[in-house]
């Protein structure tokens, strides 16, 4: 299947404030239709990455294009009232003295079809109810989706989500994020989505880019990169995970999780599996462990336990053991993950 | 664009200032004697040394009273405290001096009636000092009330959850927060002190203000005049930078999502009393008294009004002007301010600069254009205009602070997304920083224009011929000494800025941290 257009590319991007780099040559392609999640921690570069797409900040390095169009380069840089870009910004940032109405409208300016572009949208995210209202009466999760129909009335290239559900919590995040999803999917609009969340990057992006001190380390499909992370930064940046010492010798590493074939030099390696990748076992092979701590935590049972000389994280949905005891611990090999050390 | 306009705004602001310095170095004629500049630098350090003291007491007394307790007419003391702000203080002198002059109603009465003969001199420093004292207290007491309201409540909690009893949380919690915004009020208050020219002058007290205009009026020297304003340059800016620095983090603790208010702590019937009777006292000096006896005083006579009427309007238009083009000046400055901080702040040191030794700052100029183009700068409309640029450069920083607070108000997300929606960034501001700020905008407007209703040397030095404002024919009768004419100028002062002060005072009692209105 021939691959759709790029609708972003950035290639070999770098931006730099003093002496740091907040992006450093970071190569990121955005293909029509689909949506990217960048995720990353605090301080990643994440959303720097996304201002220099908006145009909002300059380049120090690279070349950003939008549908075609060089857009920046070290030097010069489209405006971005002049970009095809939409955002909807980490507090929504909704013009307080404008009704819903005029904040969606306010790209439209000038436009003959300002009136039924509005209303459609309204319509579309069902908010045409409160077109008279100010910004501070709304929830939300109205919030939010006006301020996707005032990202999307000007019909843009991309729609660019900084941090979209960082303000909302609890069942309404999960509710206004499906309900975003959709608008997207239906107007088979192109997006970049930032954020910390793995859950949300990961059940919202089509493919994901994982950030960490400015530098992109790893891109691929949700699934790819939680399975198979190249490094304990991505690794840690989808999950909760344990992580112990191991040996690679002979395209077989070991430690005490297992053994599991890999294709790297010999020396120091990492081995890491999800704590929804160790079960107990009844059978006295498996990996012996004492626990040291048991959590309730709704669906789950959080236990600790020391195995060797380190400590192992275990999400067990059935019935837990008392803290003190002596278990054994299962692992499938398939799970097991292989790091460079 | 924005960038452009801001550093015209900044220009037109530090221009006068450079001015001063440069007359100040220029060959010039009859040289002002060493001794005449350290006899007027003393006196001038002397009462901002006594108004310090006096603004500091009175206004912290009164701020902590009326937030920190409960006592009967609290909640209008609130904001009255401040209105004595509307009376010029060449006003209150006024009155004082005539009050207790030997000859006056008052003296004459008391020893008729009670055989004394006795009263404050008025006409002499500590008079001054007086004076300028009840006029600026508010400046003292606006600040520190402002600090104690934002304080939350939590910290002196935490102070009692830590072992303290209420008193001791005060004294080890309270009050060290509050040491800021006591400096910032006093610094202020010394500012309008050094600058303040109608009050000394009738009072007799030989301040360098008063030798920055005599300068000009009698010897007719700006070289002379401009060496008298250079220490008041050097004074303008070590009080600005104090009153900055203390408001440095000014908001560290206050602004925050979980702030909450003091409780005032209700007074018994005794101690209520007293309060009320220390708050009354306060208003009744600052405010009643002076513009009651001026008020009686003026009933005796027939006044010009005519005159009156003209001078009314040349205030009402100048105030207007000035305030319309400080604000907007104001506001180009404001919308660069984050790119250009030190832009902004050099522009603010025209607020604490003496309006007469602004005017001295633009004389140098316009005498370079008078001797290169003769008549260039003689016509009404461009003499006018030097008046309102005078009042733009002195007041820029007193309208730059509500705009940039206004400001404030707008994220910077808002102005991004404005910008992905097609927005130039002067579009930005114009469709969403600017209408959002419009309050504060408003704000700054009144201040300005309260501001330059009072003013009085900058007036007298660049008026063009025949243009008298009320604080001008206020000053013209004062000095014939016929006060009870004096008097009308200046209540119709107190009388067209009063709404504006009680409206500004009201909105600033109001405002609470994380409230949807807040000062700006």
């Amino acid at each position: 299947m021939a691959q759709a257009e790029a609708i972003v590319s950035v290639a070999g991007v770098s931006r730099v404030y003093g002496r740091k780099a907040a992006i450093d040559r970071a190569d990121l392609t955005l293909r029509h239709g689909r949506i990217v999640g960048l995720l990353g921690a605090s301080g990643s570069g994440k959303s720097t990455l996304l201002r220099v797409i908006a145009g909002l900040e300059s380049i120090d390095a690279g070349t950003i294009a939008i549908a075609g169009q060089v857009v920046s380069t070290p030097g010069r840089s489209v405006p971005p009232e002049h970009r095809r870009v939409g955002m909807v910004f980490q507090d929504f940032a909704l013009f307080p003295h404008l009704t819903v109405a005029q904040n969606v409208g306010f790209g439209l300016q000038g436009r003959t079809d300002r009136e039924a572009v509005t209303g459609g949208l309204l319509e579309r995210l069902r908010i045409a109810h409160l077109s008279e209202a100010f910004p501070h009466t709304l929830s939300g999760g109205e919030q939010q989706r006006v301020a996707l129909a005032r990202a999307l009335a000007r019909d843009p290239a991309v729609i660019l989500l900084d941090e979209p559900f960082s303000s909302l919590d609890g069942s309404l995040r999960a509710e206004v994020r499906e309900d975003l999803m959709g608008t997207l999917r239906d107007s088979a609009t192109s997006a970049i989505v930032v954020t910390h969340d793995a859950e949300d990057a990961m059940m919202m992006a089509d493919d994901l880019v994982l950030m960490d001190a400015g530098r992109i380390i790893q891109a691929g499909t949700p699934h790819d990169l939680y399975n198979r992370p190249t490094s304990v930064a991505a690794a840690r940046l989808l999950g909760p995970l344990n992580l112990v010492e191991g040996q690679v010798r002979e395209n077989l590493a070991t430690s005490i999780l297992g053994q599991k074939p890999v294709a790297a030099a010999n020396g120091r390696a990492w081995m890491g599996v999800r704590p929804t990748d160790l079960q107990l076992t009844g059978s006295p092979n498996g990996l012996e462990a004492r626990v040291l701590s048991v959590s309730f935590a709704g669906g789950y049972h959080l236990v600790r336990v020391e195995a060797g000389s380190g400590a192992l994280s275990l999400h067990l949905t059935g019935e837990a053991p008392a803290a003190g005891a002596v278990v054994h611990l299962a692992i499938d090999p398939d799970r097991l993950m292989v790091l460079p050390g | 664009m924005l960038r452009l306009l801001a550093w015209l705004a900044a220009a037109v602001a530090i221009a006068p200032l450079i001015g001063v310095v440069g007359a100040a170095f220029g060959e010039g004629r009859a040289g002002i004697a060493a001794s005449d500049l350290i006899r007027y630098a003393m006196t001038s350090v002397a009462l901002a040394v006594m108004v310090a003291l006096a603004t500091a007491l009175l206004g912290s007394a009164s701020a902590w009273l009326v937030v920190m307790h409960r006592f009967p007419g609290r909640s209008v003391f609130a904001w009255a405290l401040a209105l004595p702000l509307a009376a010029p203080a060449f006003s209150v002198a006024y009155a004082y001096a005539d009050l207790f002059d030997v000859a006056g109603d008052l003296r004459s009465w008391m020893r008729l009636a009670l055989g004394i003969d006795w009263g404050p001199r008025m006409r002499s420093l500590p008079g001054a000092a007086f004076v300028l004292s009840l006029a600026f207290y508010p400046y003292v007491y606006l600040t520190v009330r402002a600090a104690l309201v934002n304080q939350s409540s939590q910290a002196i909690e935490a102070a009692r959850i830590l072992g303290c009893s209420p008193n001791r949380a005060v004294f080890r919690v309270a009050l060290p927060l509050l040491r800021p915004a006591l400096a910032a009020g006093v610094a202020l208050a010394v500012m309008e002190t050094l600058a303040d020219y109608g009050a000394v002058q009738f009072l007799s007290v030989q301040t360098l203000t008063t030798g920055v205009v005599r300068s000009w009026f009698v010897y007719g020297s700006l070289e002379a005049a401009a060496r008298l304003a250079l220490p008041l340059l050097a004074a303008a800016a070590v009080l600005l930078w104090i009153e900055r620095f203390s408001r440095r983090g000014r908001t560290d603790g206050t602004a925050r999502a979980r702030w909450r208010p003091i409780q005032p702590t209700p007074l018994t019937a005794g101690r209520g009393i007293l309060a009320f009777t220390f708050c009354f006292t306060l208003l009744t000096l600052g405010l009643f008294l002076p513009v009651g006896w001026l008020f009686i005083n003026a009933l005796d006579i027939h006044p010009d009004w005519s005159r009156l009427t003209r001078a009314a309007a040349h205030s009402l238009g100048l105030g207007l002007g000035g305030a319309v083009a400080t604000v907007l000046l104001a506001t180009c400055l404001a919308l660069s301010a984050e790119r250009m901080p030190v832009t902004a702040r050099i522009s603010s040191l025209g607020y604490a600069t003496p309006g007469a030794v602004m005017a001295i700052g633009l004389l140098a100029p316009a005498s370079i254009l008078w001797q290169t183009v003769p008549g260039a700068v003689s016509g009404l409309g461009v003499g006018l205009l030097l008046l309102i640029y005078a009042y733009a450069a002195r007041l820029m920083a007193a309208a730059l602070e509500p705009v940039e607070a206004g400001l404030m108000r707008v994220s910077p997300s808002m102005v991004s997304a404005a910008r992905t929606l097609g927005r130039s960034e002067t579009g930005a501001a114009l469709s969403i920083r600017l209408p959002i700020a419009s309050g504060a905008l408003f704000t700054a407007i009144l201040v300005v224009f309260i501001d330059v209703l009072k003013e009085l040397p900058a007036t007298l030095i660049l008026r063009p011929f025949n243009v008298d404002t009320l604080a001008v024919i206020a000053d013209n009768y004062a000095r014939d000494e016929r006060l009870s004419h004096a008097g009308w100028p200046s209540l119709m002062i107190v009388g067209l800025t009063l709404p504006a002060v009680i409206w500004l005072t009201r909105k600033i009692t109001a405002s609470r941290p994380g409230g949807p209105h807040g000062p700006g």
